[in-house]
């Protein structure tokens, strides 16, 4: 008798696992569903990559009028990080240096227009922001 | 070719070592940091460091010009970084370690060649000595 219990118990515990298991699981049907907090319309945040001392982007559209987020993918050892300047030189905006790593910048608003931007480590490695 | 081993007191040890060690270290950090120009003076501190310690004649009778062109290359060093950044953490801990770099340089060069001044007029009146030499017809016979 106590064998029969311990062996009921035991499958009503699997079953139970299964199911909470099963709650996380993909739907049956295999049709990823987009997590219900992302605004498909809303603008992707720009990414700059840096690769091989280079940015891997050289051009880069950016809101204008507005502050945007800014993603640095650093994808190598040396430490890389962005530095915005404006027509004139005059440094605008200058971000953490990282290593292999991403960060998150947070650009104040730019007006329409171009924007240079440099490795404040290696000021050889160049792009620009194009605010519209 | 090779100088025969010099009495050096444990505190010259020291100091010498510490001296390859922070030049070793602040080779290192700028060899992690990629690009020539980086690359080109971690070989400058490694090649400094080396000439610091190796036995031969030749390096040991003009270690005083390794110490001071050490100082020179990391003081170069220093202004460069003032001049250009970037200014971060690693930035700040390479130049520490440059600025004790120099403070030690300065000490041994103290400790082992003496007042600067009476250095270079010993080494200019051997290379007048040198060159006296070579332009007699005993030099120049020999």
């Amino acid at each position: 008798m106590k064998r029969l219990t311990l062996t009921l118990g035991l499958v009503a515990l699997a079953a139970v696992l299964a199911a909470c298991s099963g709650a996380s699981a993909a739907p049956a049907s295999g049709q990823p569903t987009p997590p219900a907090s992302v605004d498909p319309n809303a603008p992707a945040t720009p990414i700059v990559t840096a690769r091989d001392l280079k940015f891997v982007e050289t051009e880069v559209s950016v809101p204008a009028g507005a502050p945007f987020e800014l993603i640095l993918d650093n994808q190598e050892a040396p430490p890389h990080n962005i530095q915005v300047s404006d027509a004139t030189g005059a440094k605008i905006f200058t971000g953490e240096i990282v290593s292999s790593s991403k960060v998150t910048y947070q650009i104040p608003a730019l007006a329409a227009g171009s924007y240079p931007f440099i490795c404040e480590v290696h000021p050889d490695m160049k792009g620009t922001f194009v605010a519209k | 070719m090779f100088a025969r081993p010099s009495a050096l007191r444990p505190t010259n040890v020291v100091v010498r070592v510490a001296i390859v060690g922070l030049a070793l270290a602040t080779g290192y950090i700028h060899s992690t940091l990629g690009g020539l120009l980086f690359t080109l003076n971690a070989v400058g501190y490694l090649v400094a460091a080396v000439a610091m310690i190796i036995p031969l004649a030749l390096a040991v009778r003009f270690r005083w010009i390794v110490r001071v062109g050490l100082v020179g290359y990391a003081a170069t060093t220093i202004l460069g970084w003032a001049l250009q950044g970037p200014f971060y953490s690693t930035a700040y801990l390479a130049k520490g370690i440059e600025v004790a770099l120099i403070v030690l340089l300065v000490v041994d060069f103290a400790r082992m060649d003496g007042n600067p001044v009476a250095v270079v007029r010993r080494e200019l009146a051997a290379l007048t000595g040198f060159v006296s030499s070579r332009r007699s017809p005993a030099g120049a016979a020999a």
